[in-house]
């Protein structure tokens, strides 16, 4: 469970890039986190996984405070971000057992995690070989398989989709159910308003860092008057503000 | 202590350059290794053979042992130096904080393991500098095995208070000035910065005398009077120059005695210091700036663009 009350964050005086955000992400719950670009999405998201610190209000992950029990809170976490330039110097089975030696996977639980999770994903046989030379959604699914090595209870993922490709990508929404349907929690930043409807139970649009709907899709339809595409109803919300 | 040296060793491999795919053939390692073995040897060369020339005008006045505080003074300050650089690279501008700061870590392992970091990179530099000069210095005066002994436990722990030194100005220069947030502009000034705190400390030590007139002797003798200002203020440089001089192992001890109490203390200011300079600079969100008017659209030569962008 994530939660996230009354939270604020500004870079510049006098500009809120989230502002008194209340959020409630419940086990067994896939939530879509959507809004523009520069809404406050990723910025959110470093605040639940303390990257950066909020400078108001709380955020718990399994009732444990982000800022107190940071390293408990953050062992229940398994986080994909936005980008997947990540330590490519090193080679793809370096990087997965770095993270297996962070969240201390025992080593006969690691060897069945990579394989299963490597293969699933279609780079076991790249694991030899150089980050920085993998494609764009190599890199995706390796920070994808570090993130989930652990099995964490809750999935943080910035924008996941981006650079896979259509097996994967639907393998990965696969696991995101299964994920879900096991209890656990996944929260997940996305564009592709398709995904959102088809994966999550409950969505949260924010905008200029206000949280401005949290609810099911059908929720969000019948709010509105025109009974319009995924997109008009999207610019429609956003456009109000 | 496992995290720690996992984390050190992934940071140590990520800051390595290494050559693209092609270049990454066994004929080509080789070679490279090969290379690097020349340039090693020669430039160790260089220092042993600068080396003989001072120790062996010193043996001549029965102060040989001058030679260690020299040497260990300008170790310290290469080392300083060196730091400000590498410190600036690997706590500010390495990018990585995005991906270690949501792992279950603790900020002081963080700490640890960039500091481990910086000085594997200062190990390296004291196999280029420091051992062909105490190699050269144990054969002219006859030392026996322990004071090759003491001498490598001296050098593995004397780079750690200038790290410390070094790293703790960065932390305070990036935790207080938004100017150092400009990452070019920093990199330039880091290594003139570090080159003027060493010059600052040798002239506040040596005084404003000229020297240019001086005989080589007397000139020693200043140095001399350097180190004994320095070591004065420089509370490490003393037990090391007694334990690699006298091969003290007691003398060893109380140079890691004053190096663990630093450590710590350093620690303790840096973990705070470290994660508010360090979080701040991650803070990159979307600044309001001025609308943009007609001015501000103009066209420019090529060479002009990049010019400035350059700069």
């Amino acid at each position: 469970m994530i939660k996230l009350e009354n939270v604020s964050k500004s870079y510049v005086k006098g500009k809120k890039s989230v502002d008194s955000l209340n959020l409630e992400i419940k086990d067994g719950e896939i939530f879509g986190f959507l809004g523009p670009n520069g809404a406050g999405k990723t910025t959110t998201i470093k605040m639940i996984t303390g990257i950066l610190n909020s400078d108001e209000g709380k955020i718990s992950v399994d009732d444990k405070d982000i800022k107190v029990d940071s390293i408990s809170a953050k062992k229940t976490i398994g986080f994909v971000p936005d980008t997947p330039d990540i330590f490519l110097k090193l080679k793809g089975i370096e990087y997965l057992n770095f993270m297996g030696d962070i969240y201390e996977v025992p080593k006969e639980i690691r060897t069945q995690r990579i394989e299963e999770l490597t293969k699933k994903f279609e780079i076991y046989d790249n694991l030899n070989e150089e980050m920085q030379g993998y494609s764009h959604g190599m890199r995706q699914k390796i920070i994808i398989c570090g993130a989930l090595l652990s099995n964490p209870k809750n999935w943080i993922l910035d924008e996941p989709m981006t650079g896979l490709d259509p097996k994967a990508s639907y393998d990965l929404k696969e696991m995101m159910r299964k994920h879900a349907k096991e209890g656990n929690c996944v929260f997940f930043s996305t564009h592709v308003l398709e995904v959102a409807e088809k994966l999550c139970d409950r969505v949260g649009i924010i905008n200029k860092g206000k949280l401005i709907f949290v609810g099911t899709f059908d929720d969000m339809k019948s709010k509105l008057k025109d009974n319009g595409t995924l997109e008009e109803l999207f610019l429609e919300i956003t456009q109000d503000e | 202590m496992n995290k720690i040296f996992s984390l050190t060793k992934v940071l140590l491999k990520n800051s390595f350059q290494k050559y693209d795919e092609k270049n990454n053939k066994k004929s080509g390692k080789i070679l490279r290794i090969i290379c690097y073995g020349i340039l090693l040897i020669y430039l160790m060369g260089i220092f042993g053979f600068m080396s003989y020339g001072l120790i062996t005008t010193l043996m001549q006045v029965q102060q040989e042992s001058m030679f260690i505080g020299i040497f260990l003074i300008a170790l310290a300050m290469l080392t300083l130096i060196q730091s400000i650089i590498s410190a600036t690279n690997v706590f500010y501008f390495s990018k990585d904080l995005d991906y270690i700061l949501p792992l279950p870590l603790k900020p002081r392992d963080i700490l640890i393991s960039k500091l481990n970091v910086i000085l594997v990179t200062e190990y390296v530099m004291e196999i280029i500098f420091a051992v062909a000069p105490i190699i050269v210095y144990g054969i002219l005066t006859s030392a026996g095995p322990m004071f090759y002994i003491v001498a490598l436990l001296v050098l593995l722990i004397f780079p750690i208070i200038p790290i410390l030194i070094a790293t703790f100005i960065i932390m305070i220069i990036m935790s207080f000035s938004k100017g150092a947030k400009n990452k070019d502009r920093f990199r330039l000034i880091a290594p003139i910065l570090g080159i003027i705190i060493a010059l600052v400390i040798s002239f506040s030590a040596s005084g404003t005398s000229e020297i240019n007139d001086a005989q080589l002797i007397e000139l020693l003798m200043q140095a001399n009077s350097m180190v004994e200002v320095i070591s004065d203020s420089f509370p490490v440089i003393k037990p090391a120059i007694n334990a690699i001089v006298n091969s003290s192992f007691i003398e060893f001890l109380k140079l890691l005695g004053i190096t663990a109490i630093i450590y710590i203390v350093f620690l303790l200011i840096g973990n705070k210091l470290y994660f508010r300079g360090a979080v701040g600079n991650l803070s990159s969100g979307t600044k309001k700036g001025k609308n943009i008017t007609g001015k501000d659209i103009k066209i420019n030569s090529v060479r002009k663009i990049i010019c400035e962008k350059r700069i």
